[in-house]
C-alpha cells in the first residue's frame, strides 16, 4: 500500500511513519509533504497514493 | 487620559467654568460687603466683584498651566516632590500676579474717580496690605484644596486603569499559554519525540516547564530584567524550533540587555504573532530579528502572510499596546512595509 503523509512538523510525520511500519512492514511511504502548494503539485503526478494522512494546518495555510 | 470631573469644571474653554467662577465671586463679594460695616456704593461692590472674578480666573489659569503637565504619568516619591515644588512656584506666581492685578485695579479705580494717583501705593502699603494678603491667601487655600483633589483623582484613575489592564493582560497571557491548542501541540510533539529522540524530548519538556515557570513567576510583575525575558523567549522559541526545525530563525542581538527592564511576557506575544501569521517553510524561512535600538527593543520579521486568514481576535497586540502606553508612558510603534513587519517596544531603564 502506498501512503502519502502531508504534515509540516517533522517529529509528527516521523511518528506516523514509525507507527505505520509497526503495523505493517510492507506499507510504502511515498513521502512527507510540508506545504499545501507541494501537496497540490504532488497529487497531479503518479504514482497516486492509496491513502493520505493529512494535517489540517500547514506551513502555507489551511 | 480622560479628564476628571473637576478638571472639566475648571476647563476655561467651557462656559460652565466661568459661570461657576462668577457664582463663587458673587458669594465672596456678598461676604466681603456683609463684613464691612459701612457698605459701599454699588460701584464699590461691583468693582470688588470684578476684582474677585479677575483674580480667580488668573489663579485658575496659572494653576492649570503649572499643574496640567503633571498629568503625564509620574509615580511615587518623585510625584510628591514635583507637586510640592510646583505648589511653591504656584503660590509665588499667584502672589505676584495678584499684587500686579490689585494695583492696576486700584490705579484704574482711582483714575476713574479722578482722585490723586500718587496716594494709591502709600494707601496700599499702609492700610490695604494686610487685607490683601488675607484675601490672596484665602483664595490660594481654596485653590490648593481643589488642585489637590484633582491630582488625587487623576492618580486614582490612572492607578485603577493600570490595574484593570494588568488583569486583562494576565488573563490573556494565561489563556494563550494554557490555551488547549498550545498544550495539545506540545504534548503531541513530546509523544512524537519520546520514542526516537529521547534527548530532544527531554529538552522539549525542560523548555516547556521553563516557559510555564517564567509565566507563573513573572506574569504579574510590572517589569523584569530584559535578559530574563530574552532567555524566556529563547525557551519559547525552542519549543517551536523542535517542531519546525530550520523553517524559522531567531536572531537576538542585545548586548546592552543588562541596562534595561521590560514588561513581562511582552516579547513572547510579538514572537508568537510573527510565527502565527506568517508562512514558514524550508524555501521561505521566517526570519525574526530581535535587537535593541535607542532604548527600544525591536521585533522584526519578514512578511509572508498566510493566504488563509488566521482566526485572530487581535487582542494580544492591542492589550500589549495599551499596557505599554500605561506603564512606559510611550506608545508601541508598529510598522508594516511590503517586506517587513516591525514592532518597537519601549524599554524601561
Amino acid at each position: 500500500m502506498n501512503v502519502l503523509i502531508i504534515e509540516n512538523e517533522p517529529p509528527a510525520a516521523g511518528k506516523i511513519v514509525r507507527l505505520l511500519k509497526e503495523i505493517d512492514k510492507s506499507i510504502k511511504v511515498l513521502g512527507v509533504i510540508e506545504t499545501v502548494e507541494e501537496a497540490v503539485n504532488r497529487l497531479q503526478i503518479d504514482p497516486r497514493p492509496d491513502l493520505i494522512f493529512m494535517d489540517i494546518q500547514l506551513d502555507d495555510g489551511l | 487620559m480622560k479628564e476628571s470631573n473637576i478638571t472639566g469644571l475648571l476647563d476655561q474653554k467651557k462656559p460652565f467654568s466661568h459661570i461657576a467662577i462668577i457664582v463663587i465671586a458673587s458669594l465672596a463679594t456678598f461676604y466681603t460687603v456683609l463684613k464691612q460695616e459701612n457698605a459701599g456704593s454699588i460701584v464699590d461692590i461691583l468693582s470688588v466683584f470684578i476684582l474677585i472674578v479677575t483674580l480667580i480666573e488668573v489663579f485658575i489659569f496659572i494653576a492649570l498651566k503649572i499643574f496640567t503637565e503633571l498629568n503625564a504619568n509620574i509615580t511615587g516619591k518623585e510625584f510628591t516632590r514635583i507637586v510640592i515644588k510646583r505648589f511653591i512656584l504656584f503660590i509665588l506666581i499667584c502672589f505676584v500676579a495678584s499684587l500686579v492685578i490689585y494695583l492696576i485695579f486700584k490705579y484704574a479705580v482711582t483714575l476713574i474717580a479722578g482722585d490723586d494717583l500718587s496716594m494709591v501705593f502709600s494707601r496700599f502699603r499702609n492700610y490695604e496690605l494686610i487685607p490683601w494678603i488675607k484675601t490672596t491667601l484665602g483664595g490660594l487655600v481654596f485653590g490648593a484644596f481643589i488642585f489637590i483633589i484633582i491630582q488625587w483623582q487623576d492618580a486614582m484613575t490612572r492607578e485603577q486603569k493600570l490595574r484593570e489592564e494588568n488583569l486583562i493582560f494576565q488573563n490573556e497571557t494565561l489563556k494563550s499559554q494554557v490555551n488547549p491548542h498550545f498544550l495539545f501541540n506540545s504534548l503531541n510533539t513530546i509523544s512524537s519525540l519520546i520514542h526516537t529522540q529521547p534527548e530532544a524530548a527531554e529538552q522539549f519538556i525542560n523548555n516547556l516547564s521553563m516557559v510555564y515557570r517564567y509565566i507563573l513567576e513573572n506574569g504579574q510583575k510590572d517589569s523584569v530584567p530584559l535578559q530574563s525575558e530574552l532567555n524566556f523567549i529563547t525557551d519559547y522559541f525552542n519549543l517551536h524550533k523542535i517542531r519546525d526545525e530550520e523553517k524559522i530563525i531567531l536572531d537576538i542581538n542585545a548586548q546592552d540587555a543588562g541596562q534595561f527592564r521590560i514588561l513581562p511576557v511582552s516579547l513572547q506575544i510579538l514572537l508568537e504573532n510573527a510565527i502565527k501569521h506568517n508562512i514558514a517553510s524550508r524555501e521561505n524561512q521566517l526570519r525574526i530579528s530581535i535587537y535593541t535600538e535607542d532604548e527600544q527593543i525591536v521585533v522584526r520579521n519578514n512578511l509572508r502572510r498566510k493566504s488563509t486568514q488566521i482566526v485572530s481576535t487581535k487582542l494580544g497586540l492591542k492589550n500589549l499596546a495599551e499596557r505599554v502606553r500605561l506603564t512606559c508612558k510611550t506608545d508601541l510603534v508598529i510598522e508594516e512595509s511590503k517586506e517587513f513587519f516591525t514592532v518597537k517596544l519601549p524599554l524601561i531603564k
